[in-house]
């Protein structure tokens, strides 16, 4: 009997390659959103084939887009911001975690379209200077002012402007809960640890005020981020 | 009530406490038990509870006391901070109650508040069971309708006597004169002489 070839198996995606379906998925949600009263005007079945298609990109997008993460990559990230910046390795890995929190909490609910470079970050990261400080929540105070200041987060060329201080906010919220979760006592397996990351969210949400006092000040936002995980 | 295992192994059941994961798991514990008891389903918002937790914690950082000596008396006096969150913040409603439900019953009167009271107590109870070798005897009043009319009219008009008549459901002293302060067992010799114990509002 002849052997079947080999059935190619998909492999992970580049980081350049992956940050492209992050646009394509986040102009295909928001092309919908633009044109829904347009497509109110048109015939049901042209106005369903358009829906279709613009779900099947987004939907495409968004399955290739998130590199899978594991239990391990969780605690190799943390353990960049315990001990300081890590080989090449884990410093891309940290990127590739950072970027799956930002589009979880961004399916969790977030109402923004805010798009997250995995290159860019892999890039800063790199880089080193993101990691600055001698204590964990000091690196993470440092990371978290450095990529909001950076252009690693934003809204992809084509999207609608909308107020800077709304964008800002979602940025800050996002990236102080990532962080709060990553200096968090690890969870034993990955649905415990993305409930984790629900709830550093939320607490980041409940205490609002208080975050956006520690942010005018990265000795402050350490504290601050220190305190919420110890809570988490 | 089965609490969540610790967070840590060797903290104490207070420490594990004051985690929000902790506290989420043993809440959606107690309500998913309550249901089996009483039939009553309900609807958590968890963005709430998280909220609840996030205002508990500010409140128990801000009287927590120093003094080894005073550390039992504060864990009723943190439950009694929790059941006031809860039932200012409401973060769980009532989907719907059994068939034929007795709302003379406390746990039908007042279903939401019934699932406050009862995870406050339950985790006030275990808190000092395990950290501190101590006992709660619950009182009979818990289970007094005319109790819960006082109960649920006071706090509509004062959260803060959640605190108070938490303390008398477990069994204790309540502290009808501002409950929401904390005093060390030394203050609190000296304020029973100056505050006058307040009768609650009648029910007839």
């Amino acid at each position: 009997m002849r052997e079947q070839p080999p059935i190619p198996r998909l492999t992970a995606l580049q980081l350049p390659l992956r940050d492209a379906l992050r646009g394509v998925a986040t102009l295909a949600e928001v092309t919908e959103e633009l044109l829904e009263p347009a497509a109110a005007l048109l015939p049901g079945t042209v106005r369903d084939g358009f829906r279709s298609a613009v779900h099947a990109i987004e939907g495409a997008g968004k399955r290739l887009m998130t590199a899978p993460i594991t239990l391990d990559s969780v605690r190799a990230s943390s353990r960049v911001l315990s001990q300081g910046a890590g080989d090449r390795d884990a410093l891309a890995t940290m990127a590739v975690v950072i970027a799956y929190a930002w589009e979880h909490l961004r399916d969790a609910g977030h109402e923004h379209h805010l798009m997250i470079s995995e290159t860019m970050l892999a890039g800063h990261l790199a880089s080193g200077s993101s990691l600055a400080g001698s204590t964990a929540p000091e690196r993470a105070a440092s990371l978290v002012a450095d990529i909001a200041g950076s252009a690693v987060i934003g809204r992809p060329p084509g999207m609608p402007a909308v107020g800077s201080d709304a964008d800002r906010a979602a940025i800050d919220t996002g990236l102080v809960s990532i962080m709060v979760w990553l200096l968090a006592m690890r969870a034993e397996t990955m649905e415990e640890e993305e409930k984790l990351l629900d709830l550093a969210s939320a607490l980041v949400t409940a205490m609002g005020e208080e975050t956006r006092a520690a942010l005018v000040d990265r000795a402050l936002l350490a504290g601050h981020m220190e305190s919420l995980a110890a809570h988490l | 009530m089965t609490l969540p295992a610790s967070t840590d192994s060797d903290q104490p059941i207070r420490k594990s406490a004051q985690r929000l994961r902790w506290f989420v798991q043993a809440f959606e514990e107690q309500a998913e038990q309550t249901s089996r008891e009483t039939g009553t389903r309900y609807t958590v918002d968890h963005g709430r509870l998280a909220a609840v937790f996030a205002q508990w914690l500010k409140d128990f950082q801000a009287q927590k006391p120093e003094r080894d000596e005073d550390k039992p008396a504060y864990v009723g006096f943190a439950a009694g901070l929790m059941l006031r969150t809860l039932i200012e913040m409401k973060p769980v409603s009532v989907a719907a109650l059994p068939g034929g439900a007795d709302t003379t019953n406390p746990a039908y009167f007042w279903p939401e508040g019934y699932l406050y009271v009862v995870f406050c107590l339950n985790v006030r109870g275990l808190v000092l069971e395990g950290d501190y070798h101590g006992e709660q005897h619950t009182s009979a009043l818990l289970n007094e309708t005319r109790t819960w009319w006082s109960f649920k009219e006071n706090v509509a008009d004062d959260p803060s006597l959640a605190m108070a008549f938490l303390d008398l459901f477990a069994g204790d002293e309540p502290q009808w004169s501002v409950p929401h302060l904390f005093r060390t067992g030394r203050i609190r010799g000296l304020a029973d002489r100056f505050y006058k114990q307040e009768t609650l509002k009648a029910v007839d």
